[in-house]
């Protein structure tokens, strides 16, 4: 991807609100909310190893994914969206080793011990980092157009 | 039980919820049979989700060639207070008026949680 435009990037780099959304091994479409952190010019999740939706990225790594705004009561609300590819890290190779959701879930009120958890868990190779790097990137667009 | 089973919500629970939200998230399967997503007013009526599709939407047009979706309706004011109802059916055109297709999709299979639920550690 040559650049994500730039107000899609703004919007991207100022919510965590995502959902991924995946194809299962019997072809259906499925979902999941997500704390997505916006990094380096990729969308990043971290999940369990052992979880059906790394199961089904590695199986299939087309995602679809949205970043939306927080409250969708506000009237203001704005999705940006995001397909690419998936690539599925060993928490041990994170840059400085932090979890790539700490500053999301920061950013969303996550009590902090269970920040903590998740960040053991990604260094225990527990859990893994979901990194989605931009093939297509359109928005941020109201719901429904 | 295992942990998902431990926060999901009881029947009369997830049509509650439904009941009180008005977007959700759909994702539906593009020609090459990868995902796509969108987010579309909806609302419940117990046995259903009744989406309101733009007619010129990508999301009508995949599920005119392939019914399968997923639909995510969830709500995060606070950590402990996360709820979330993914919902996976069938999707059948129910008419329109010009403006909207509306679109319905049968609570098939339902998978539910609340934060609410999660036994805390001290």
């Amino acid at each position: 991807m040559t650049g994500v435009p730039e107000e899609a990037e703004r919007f991207l780099a100022a919510h965590a609100r995502a959902f991924l959304l995946v194809r299962r091994a019997d072809g259906w479409p499925t979902g999941y909310p997500m704390l997505g952190l916006w990094r380096d010019g990729a969308l990043h999740f971290s999940t369990y190893a052992k979880s059906a939706k790394v199961r089904n990225l590695e199986r299939d790594d087309r995602v679809c994914c949205l970043v939306t705004s927080d409250d969708e009561d506000d009237p203001e609300f704005r999705a940006v969206l995001v397909r690419g590819r998936a690539e599925v890290l060993p928490g041990a190779e994170l840059p400085s080793g932090r979890g790539a959701d700490e500053q999301a879930a920061a950013g969303r009120g996550v009590p902090e011990g269970i920040v903590e958890r998740s960040r053991e868990r990604l260094r225990a190779g527990k859990r893994v980092l979901v990194r989605v790097v931009p093939e297509r990137v359109s928005g941020p667009s109201r719901a429904g157009s | 039980m295992a942990p998902r089973e431990r926060i999901s919500m009881t029947e009369e629970e997830v049509r509650g919820f439904l009941a009180t939200r008005r977007l959700l998230v759909l994702g539906t399967l593009d020609e090459d049979g990868a995902p796509f997503a969108d987010v579309v007013p909806y609302a419940h009526d117990g046995g259903s989700l009744a989406l309101a599709l733009a007619p010129g939407s990508r999301s009508l047009a995949n599920i005119r060639r392939d019914g399968r979706v997923c639909c995510i309706v969830e709500r995060f004011s606070s950590y402990y207070e996360i709820k979330g109802v993914v919902v996976r059916g069938r999707a059948r055109e129910a008419g329109g008026d010009g403006e909207a297709v509306a679109v319905r999709v049968p609570l098939e299979d339902v998978v539910s949680f609340d934060f609410a639920k999660i036994r805390r550690r001290a």
